[in-house]
């Protein structure tokens, strides 16, 4: 899902509109559905080899761990005494799983308001400055320097989040940093990490970001503006009333991707931060992601809590997932896949 | 065929020109020709005298590397001047020696071809009629107001302070791998105390062995993902991408469920660990092979596709791995070249993966990634005084700003040849999208 989030940032894609997949999909009148459905798998029977291997792996890395749920319910699963199916015969069931990750548990409420409270500032910040970016460049008056313009931008995307915090904690260094001596951020400290977070993302994606919407603004006509020009529009005005709205639908379905990847955060972003700086682990700026990755892998002792927590994650995703695919599919017309 | 050659290949041009049998009238005309072009010989020198004099002054009294690159690029622009002079006049022997051109005429085309001033005074002067035409003394062209231009400067202003933002801390950074024990506050933009030694000690002396193990774990996990999931994920995209195809619609929710739900990080750790995978390369790889979102971007692509164009191939007896190998593989070139390098980039720097399957043993750092080696560097760097080596532990920064530049070269050596290909993607992107 995160994958998708990635690549759905700058290349939103989605299929053709419903209404003409459902003209071409309509089966002759009078056969039956399995009729026609086994007709077209004969068609079809080298086709379908094209699709074991796809089905190979999705099944294994996707659906089989998906049976894995079921440790969620388990009271104990001690991989001592026995495999994994051992302990899911043995033992007793429980639902006490779910239920801990809301009682006596100091950690997960912090990493859910972290998560969401970033998430909000970054939507606020990083998502409205590609596109700022992108009506910028497209106002330069030479189009060759907005292209290299934004080559230049966008190379940060190209670096490894490690790198980017590598470069910045080296330059925000307290004492030997050369913008880190004179201003007061330092990725260490409680009250800076979240700016930095944000900033960060900001800085390694916001170039990278606006090419969508810069290339959706060069696809406009020409005419439009020119036409505007001659009525007497000057440029701000040419901005909100033409490129704006020519776009929308870009800015529409970029948005409803980001609230509906709310609940990840950029997991590797956030851990390598955590663990860069010296001292403790900041264990108040935890996510749920980080929080997730510490309770499963890093302790990894309790197997039932840390399926249960990463189920909710995944039925917490799957419902913002559906409710953004449900408000695309109304406004816009168009699902996001 | 020599007209194309000449016209097209700045290296052509200048060897085409040394044709064998023009050496006969070389030896008659030399001096003719050579002297109707004498000035621009002179100026040549003097360019290349007046260069490589004052990257000279630059060597000795400051920066010795910027004083070596301003003497390479002065005699490298002089030696090319002169070559190719020499070449022009060997032709123009021939042709002077063939009565098809008189002195005073190559004179004028030696003047016009060669001297770089007189050239670059004539574009300006061009450039120069163009903006005025454009920017319209027509009586009624439309004023840009002031609020315009005010817009179109803070406009610039800002997008240099971005380019600024961007390119400070890069420079600042990687400058540091140059630098022999400084830190980050004597650099500012270019290194204070030049020195190859971090380098060195990445790529060739004692960090060598893991720097090169990690990236060669790196190359053939990034080469094996890209190759095998754009191909599956194609292969996948293909039949679904057919309106008729049976149970379209379930296989293709079969697919965006993954995407749309995960069981989360415990079972599939789980699953790796008892298949064995933990600990190697094949558990990042293999968990790699297939992207449902990539699949997507794919089908939408194929279903562009038109119909005809296979239908032909069918006609002409292409069976289904025919048509899909050597039809729609070669039109979805922008595509697959796209998420190819997306994939690429995302395996060359993620190592969120390898922080689950990997752990920080000797076993699995043998098999970690690069970036997963880079952030197992710095993360110890910061938390432990484990290093004995005095030298080491006073280039500790630069070292590791060396391993970064060098972790990032194989990628940007791979985006100029795939920028054509992603602008082309991108753009479809947002079309469909």
């Amino acid at each position: 899902m995160k994958e998708y989030l990635q690549t759905g940032e700058t290349a939103a894609g989605g299929a053709s509109a419903p209404s003409e997949e459902a003209r071409t999909r309509k089966r002759p009148e009078g056969r039956s559905f399995w009729r026609t459905e086994m007709r077209r798998v004969v068609k079809h029977r080298r086709l379908i080899v094209f699709l074991v291997p796809a089905a190979f792996f999705t099944i294994l890395f996707s659906y089989i761990p998906m049976l894995g749920i079921v440790f969620a319910f388990k009271e104990t699963i001690n991989l001592n005494q026995g495999d994994i199916l051992w302990n899911v015969t043995h033992g007793g069931w429980t639902f006490n799983n779910f239920l801990d990750i809301f009682y006596e548990n100091e950690e997960f409420f912090p990493a859910v308001a972290n998560t969401l409270i970033i998430n909000v500032i970054r939507l606020a910040i990083c998502f409205p400055l590609s596109i700022l970016v992108a009506v910028q460049l497209s106002e330069l008056k030479s189009q060759n320097a907005a292209k290299v313009i934004l080559i230049i931008l966008s190379i940060p995307n190209f670096l490894s989040w490690v790198i980017v915090i590598g470069i910045w904690s080296g330059v925000l260094h307290p004492d030997y940093g050369v913008l880190g001596r004179f201003t007061g951020f330092i990725m260490g400290q409680n009250q800076w990490f979240k700016p930095l977070v944000v900033f960060l993302s900001a800085w390694k994606g916001a170039g990278w970001g606006c090419i969508l919407y810069y290339s959706a603004i060069v696809a406009i006509d020409k005419t439009y503006y020119e036409s505007a020009t001659l009525e007497g529009a000057n440029r701000l005005q040419k901005i909100w009333y033409l490129t704006i709205p020519s776009i929308l639908p870009t800015i529409a379905l970029t948005l409803v991707l980001n609230i509906a990847g709310m609940m990840a955060v950029g997991f590797e972003q956030i851990y390598t931060m955590m663990k860069i700086n010296p001292g403790e682990l900041l264990l108040s700026q935890q996510v749920l992601d980080t929080y997730i990755y510490d309770v499963s892998i890093t302790h990894g002792e309790d197997i039932p809590f840390a399926t249960a927590l990463g189920v909710f994650n995944g039925i917490i995703g799957l419902t913002l997932m559906l409710t953004g695919n449900y408000i695309t599919s109304k406004t816009l017309k168009r699902g996001l896949w | 065929m020599e007209q194309d050659l000449s016209r097209n290949n700045v290296f052509l041009r200048f060897f085409a020109n040394y044709a064998p049998g023009r050496f006969k009238y070389w030896r008659e005309n030399s001096s003719l020709v050579f002297k109707s072009g004498l000035k621009k010989v002179i100026a040549s020198l003097a360019f290349l005298t007046v260069g490589v004099g004052l990257g000279a002054v630059v060597w000795i009294f400051s920066i010795w590397w910027l004083g070596a690159v301003i003497v390479a690029l002065s005699l490298m622009a002089g030696i090319i001047n002169i070559i190719s002079f020499h070449s022009f006049c060997y032709y123009n022997a021939w042709e002077l020696g063939r009565g098809n051109a008189g002195v005073n005429e190559l004179e004028a085309i030696a003047r016009t071809r060669f001297s770089v001033l007189e050239q670059t005074r004539a574009a300006a002067s061009d450039r120069r009629t163009e903006r005025r035409r454009r920017s319209g003394r027509h009586p009624n062209r439309i004023r840009e107001s002031v609020l315009d231009k005010a817009l179109n400067i803070a406009n610039i202003v800002i997008l240099a302070a971005g380019m600024l933002l961007i390119c400070f801390p890069l420079l600042n950074y990687f400058s540091l791998a140059f630098n022999n024990g400084n830190r980050n506050l004597d650099v500012i933009l270019f290194p204070a105390d030049f020195s190859l030694k971090p380098m060195e000690y990445v790529l060739v002396t004692s960090g060598a062995a893991e720097f090169w193990r990690s990236f060669g774990n790196s190359v053939v996990y990034t080469a094996l993902v890209t190759i095998f999931q754009n191909l599956f994920t194609a292969l996948a995209a293909y039949p679904l991408s057919k309106k008729d195809f049976p149970f379209r619609g379930a296989v293709l929710m079969f697919f965006i469920f993954t995407m749309l739900f995960g069981a989360g990080i415990m079972p599939i750790y789980l699953l790796v660990k008892s298949l064995g995978l933990l600990n190697t390369l094949w558990s990042i790889i293999l968990t790699g092979m297939f992207n449902a979102g990539n699949m997507l971007y794919y089908k939408t692509f194929f279903e562009g596709i038109p119909s005809d164009v296979e239908e032909a191939a069918i006609l002409d007896g292409a069976n289904d791995l025919q048509l899909f190998f050597y039809i729609v593989v070669p039109m979805s070139l922008p595509i697959i070249g796209t998420c190819c390098f997306f994939t690429l980039v995302g395996c060359w720097n993620g190592y969120g993966g390898a922080m689950i399957y990997i752990d920080q043993s000797e076993q699995g750092k043998a098999v970690s990634p690069l970036a997963y080696y880079i952030y197992l560097m710095i993360a110890q760097n910061s938390q432990a005084d484990t290093i004995t080596d005095p030298w080491v532990s006073a280039n500790i920064d630069n070292i590791e700003a060396a391993a970064m530049l060098a972790s990032i070269i194989p990628i940007l050596c791979v985006y100029p040849f795939v920028v054509k290909y992603i602008r082309g993607g991108l753009q479809l992107g947002s079309v469909k999208g």
